[in-house]
């Protein structure tokens, strides 16, 4: 089936397998995640458990594939449609527009990634890099996001409190996407280079500014969000 | 060395360099006693606590409270003991979680119409839940029915 959407160049359908994937893991597993491990961590004076396990890792793997493999509109269409679909079933709450804008971004760094000629296995540590380096905006924009929400009282120790409460969260993204790139991204980043051929679609220079400008508009409109 | 032979080198230092930095910060966060595999067992003592729950529809309830080594559930559940409130709660993966509380004849549902139990020590929201989060003496503990 991949193949024939990949041979046909299908864009929409490739969106919708990604979206259909993405959307079914997230819900499979929500309610199977182990609890967090007898790993933990003293810092600022508070002892948390080092990793707190949440499914950001499969929505944000679905966002920089639909960067690498799409572009375009569907580097916010696809993690945005996985989010909505799952949000409905397992719920979210106001911090949902900083989320999905988290998730707009690191599909932006998906389609960098490849308008970079990037995807080929000598840019590997780049490719890893880039991850990483979107990982660590998402977790910085979305706890913003949450110290913004009122959890937290407005002042330089609320806001070092809510980034050492953020980091068990933080710690288990980089480690549980930086695995799942290695499982997923880097096999297709060598099979493109040697078996396969990745499609190639026409993305207009419009197209190519209002994707880019979506994850900005989304972050705009958190922000005006929690002003209303 | 051979082209060839020194870009392959080059390549794995890349991947290999920060696998080893990160092994190392987590050894000497081990070592420095950051990281650990036990969590420190917390003893409070005698404690006075103010614990205040706020049903969102102007209901607010208030009381003061002595308990001892006594995180935040707990003096839930000792209002529970008075007989002031009725609680229900689910174990979750990271705890325990509020179900219901009722009060006053009126049941309060977490989630139910987009209104959850959420609580707040000290005015700071607590990302631990409230089974793992000790109280100190003089602290103030606010149970909040918030609409997310």
């Amino acid at each position: 089936m991949i193949e024939n959407i990949f041979k046909n160049k299908n864009r929409i359908m490739l969106a919708v397998v990604l979206i259909i994937i993405g959307s079914i893991v997230r819900i499979l597993l929500h309610n199977n995640l182990p609890g967090s491990p007898s790993v933990f961590i003293t810092l600022n004076g508070i002892t948390q458990s080092m990793f707190m396990f949440d499914l950001f890792f499969v929505v944000a793997i679905i966002a920089i594939l639909s960067g690498i493999l799409l572009g375009g509109y569907y580097t916010f269409i696809v993690p945005i449609s996985v989010m909505i679909i799952t949000d409905l079933v397992i719920g979210n709450n106001w911090i949902l527009l900083f989320t999905w804008s988290g998730f707009a971004i690191l599909g932006i760094f998906g389609y960098l990634l490849k308008s970079k000629n990037s995807l080929t296995v000598r840019h590997i540590p780049r490719i890893l890099g880039v991850g990483i380096a979107g990982i660590l905006i998402y977790d910085i924009w979305t706890n913003f996001g949450t110290f913004l929400g009122g959890w937290y009282t407005h002042t330089w120790e609320g806001l070092v409190l809510c980034y050492t409460k953020a980091l068990p969260f933080m710690f288990w993204h980089l480690l549980s996407t930086t695995i799942a790139m290695f499982l997923v991204i880097v096999p297709i980043v060598y099979l493109k280079e040697n078996k396969i051929t990745l499609p190639e679609f026409q993305i207009k220079p419009l197209e190519n500014k209002i994707s880019i400008a979506a994850p900005a508009i989304l972050m705009i409109l958190a922000l005006i969000s929690l002003l209303v | 060395m051979d082209k060839n032979k020194r870009s392959m080198i080059i390549f794995a230092l890349k991947i290999l360099i920060p696998i080893i930095v990160v092994i190392i910060l987590f050894l000497g966060g081990i070592n420095a006693g950051v990281i650990t595999f036990e969590k420190e067992k917390i003893k409070t003592g005698d404690i006075t606590a103010t614990i205040k729950i706020d049903f969102a529809d102007g209901t607010i309830y208030q009381n003061v409270l002595p308990l001892k080594n006594a995180t935040v559930f707990d003096f839930l559940l000792e209002i529970e003991k008075i007989g002031d409130i009725e609680i229900k709660t689910n174990v979750e993966s990271g705890g325990y979680e509020i179900n219901s509380i009722n009060y006053n004849g009126k049941k309060y549902v977490h989630g139910q119409d987009g209104y959850w139990w959420l609580f707040y020590v000290n005015e700071q929201f607590a990302m631990d839940s409230a089974d793992k989060t000790y109280v100190k003496n003089n602290d103030l503990i606010e149970w909040k029915y918030e609409k997310f």
